[in-house]
């Protein structure tokens, strides 16, 4: 059911939306409040700048799949030179990519599967885990990356490749006596390396070697919550969006979400919703960025699982606990380029990182268990629904924990 | 090349092929593999091109270290060269002074790339010398005074050397400058946390806060550092310091517009909460008062002063309802 209700748009139907910015006072001349009013400006323009476009076209918004569609199938195969500086990331831009169509609900062919199949394969080590590219030592982030592209191919040939007894064995090496978990063999440690690595084990059923892991890195992780509500990269670092999310999923997948501090958590984050932009902040006193749509907008399904068991309101009302609507209005309105691709915020330029997680964020606040919440009058700026943990579509989640389970035999081999 | 780089002389970065013919690079597949395919430069498609091979074969020797910095050069974010230099610093007994000076400068360039203070950080714990690393931190932080890697680096060092004894003053001296400077506020917790805090040190941050508050009351950085104050005095037995109630309800006496700070009100309704709960079974008119009011406030804020929250305002509100269900 298609609740749309397109006058509801802020900047059409609130004389006094404009009230919301911050107030231009002269005492308050701080660095960070001069970022913000400069940023609200640059909103500002977007809003008003729409505003005339919808006098003449009452279609808008709508999302722009074709023009995403074309920007993004162009980057899987070639890519500047200006990307070499992606040269160890190459796993997180296939990912990107095919979970960005994915959203946008375009076809993968049997040939680009063969060929990102082979390609990640390339970047696989015989000593278990991926690599940035091939002859790269193995590192979760683009552990976690590979095996989400491959999952999101939906097909079992692409399953197939991962050595999954080397994966787990790699994966343990990087487990410290505390709980805490480096990023690769004398990496940095922080809590993206514990999300990668339960995200994956999940996937591909590592836990049916060695049940108790992850044993010790949920009271590490736990440790990470300050006294903001967030978590940090580590123990006592600032309460960041990236970090939090990684966090309050990790401990999801190991259901444990509700040994942390959930209350301090949601009333942290629901103020990071800027209230005059609509987007998502990462921290604190700073700025909108697109990408928070999904790292903080996407803790809301989790946390909404947690609190939903002891509230009546929570099963009733179908919304997430943050503003779907405005979140919309902010991706939808500021931050799509003019060719294709999604952006961090007005001024920046367009790339694959942004584009994938602004649209896994607009993922998010469009699907509310059975509810569905568009701005826009036509269904077909509706994305597809990805799984709020590992942040890919159900299809290729539940294939690859199906196909994980049965081939037990044959993996053990 | 940015102009940053070309100071670094060029020349240092370009690979002398003649020194590597007896070795035969590992090149990315461009021919059988169709996916990703970036248009290396020369130079890059060299350097790295070598590197693979060195690694495979395992060199240790001076060309391969002075490989791996033409490659970290290149693309800093490439962990595999950082992984493999650190092995030729230790094989090659390397002056570690050196590479500290090396990567202070790679930092400069690069500072919010992960692979560069982590490779930091293990050159210093190897030196186990501190000495340079509050300052590189706190230049660093001149040039961004937000910049995660330095505050996580900076807490690593404190901790890891016990040197607190700047920290107090450097981040007032941050807080001073902009308020609203969210990772210094963290900071002085963690400062806090880690060293000194007894009931007159506590009590003598709340009295920080409220000076900044005066300045603005619509400070989150200041509200939740507030938050944090009060649960460790509670935590510690020191009990809810008094003079928190007396400073909000003072300040949401006032009706003046600007003074209506949503975080001065939510926090309001967080301190009912508990003392609702407290005399839930003792003081049936307090409740009652208490409850009132943080109806009136919830809605106030869902309808007016923070409409953006409105979802969540509107949860609490059945959140006290549940519990309170007797006193609407």
């Amino acid at each position: 059911m298609n609740l749309s209700v397109h006058s509801n748009i802020r900047c059409l139907k609130d004389i006094n939306f404009f009230d919301l910015m911050t107030p231009k006072a002269t005492q308050d001349l701080t660095h960070s409040t001069k970022e913000q009013i400069n940023t609200e400006e640059l909103v500002k323009n977007c809003y008003e700048k729409f505003k005339k476009n919808y006098s003449k076209d009452s279609e808008l918004p709508f999302l722009d799949r074709n023009f995403h569609i074309k920007f993004l199938q162009r980057g899987i195969r070639n890519l500047p030179s200006s990307f070499e500086c992606l040269d160890a990331s190459q796993p997180w831009i296939c990912y990107w990519i095919l979970h960005s169509l994915y959203l946008l609900d375009a076809d993968f062919s049997e040939e680009l599967i063969d060929e990102v199949t082979k390609f990640l394969d390339t970047c696989q080590n015989e000593t278990g885990g991926f690599g940035g590219g091939p002859g790269q030592i193995s590192h979760l982030a683009t552990t976690y990356a590979a095996v989400n592209a491959l999952c999101t191919l939906n097909s079992d040939r692409a399953l197939k490749i991962i050595k999954v007894k080397p994966l787990l064995s790699w994966i343990k090496s990087l487990i410290m006596e505390n709980g805490e978990m480096r990023m690769h063999t004398d990496g940095e440690v922080d809590v993206r390396g514990a999300y990668c690595a339960i995200s994956v084990a999940k996937l591909c059923n590592l836990e049916q070697f060695e049940p108790k892991l992850f044993e010790k890195v949920s009271d590490w992780i736990l440790s990470c919550q300050t006294y903001e509500g967030g978590f940090g990269a580590t123990p006592f670092n600032e309460a960041h969006g990236g970090y939090s999310f990684c966090a309050l999923a990790a401990l999801k997948l190991m259901a444990k979400e509700n040994l942390c501090d959930i209350e301090k958590l949601t009333y942290w984050l629901v103020n990071k919703q800027m209230k005059f932009e609509g987007g998502f902040q990462g921290r604190t006193n700073k700025l909108v960025d697109c990408c928070y749509s999904f790292w903080q907008g996407g803790m809301f399904p989790i946390i909404h699982s947690v609190l939903m068991s002891d509230s009546d309101y929570l099963q009733e009302n179908q919304n997430w606990l943050f503003d779907s609507e405005s979140l919309q209005e902010y991706i939808l309105i500021c931050c799509q380029a003019n060719f294709g691709g999604i952006i961090d915020k007005p001024g920046k330029n367009r790339d694959y990182y942004h584009t994938c997680y602004g649209l896994s964020g607009l993922s998010v606040s469009q699907y509310c268990m059975d509810n569905t919440v568009n701005i826009c009058e036509n269904d077909d700026s509706l994305v597809n629904r990805t799984h709020p943990l590992f942040n890919i579509g159900f299809e290729g989640a539940n294939r690859a924990i199906n196909y994980f389970k049965d081939h037990l035999i044959e993996t053990l081999d | 090349m940015s102009d940053s780089e070309s100071s670094d002389d060029y020349d240092s970065i370009a690979i002398d092929k003649n020194e590597w013919s007896d070795l035969n690079p590992i090149n990315q597949d461009h021919e059988t593999n169709e996916i990703c395919r970036i248009a290396y430069t020369e130079n890059f498609n060299d350097v790295f091109g070598y590197f693979r091979a060195v690694l495979k074969a395992n060199e240790i020797s001076e060309r391969a270290f002075d490989l791996t910095y033409k490659a970290v050069k290149l693309n800093p974010a490439n962990y595999t060269v950082w992984f493999y230099r650190r092995i030729l610093l230790k094989e090659l007994g390397k002056d570690l002074n050196h590479e500290l000076k090396l990567v202070t400068q790679i930092i400069d360039q690069n500072p919010k790339n992960y692979q560069v203070w982590q490779h930091r950080r293990n050159v210093v714990e190897l030196l186990q010398d501190p000495s340079k690393e509050l300052e590189f931190t706190e230049k660093i932080l001149q040039q961004d005074s937000k910049n995660y890697h330095a505050w996580q680096y900076r807490q690593w060092v404190n901790k890891n050397f016990a040197l607190w004894d700047q920290e107090l003053d450097f981040v007032s001296s941050l807080i001073t400058v902009d308020y609203k400077n969210n990772s210094a506020w963290n900071h002085r917790f963690f400062c806090l946390i880690n060293t000194d805090h007894s009931e007159s040190v506590l009590n003598r941050e709340v009295d920080y806060c409220f000076e900044k508050l005066n300045l603005n009351i619509n400070n989150e950085s200041v509200w939740n550092y507030l938050r944090g104050l009060v649960d460790l005095m509670v935590k510690e037995g020191f009990g809810y310091p008094e003079k928190v109630c007396q400073f909000c309800n003072l300040k949401l006496e006032s009706k003046k517009e600007d003074e209506l700070s949503p975080f001065l009100i939510s926090f309001k309704i967080d301190y009912n909460w508990t003392r609702a709960i407290e005399k839930k079974n003792s003081d049936a008119n307090a409740v009652k008062e208490i409850v009132q009011q943080s109806i009136l406030y919830l809605n106030l804020l869902a309808q007016k002063y923070d409409t953006i929250r409105a979802n969540y305002w509107k949860y609490l509100l059945s959140k006290w309802k549940q519990e309170f269900d007797q006193y609407f």
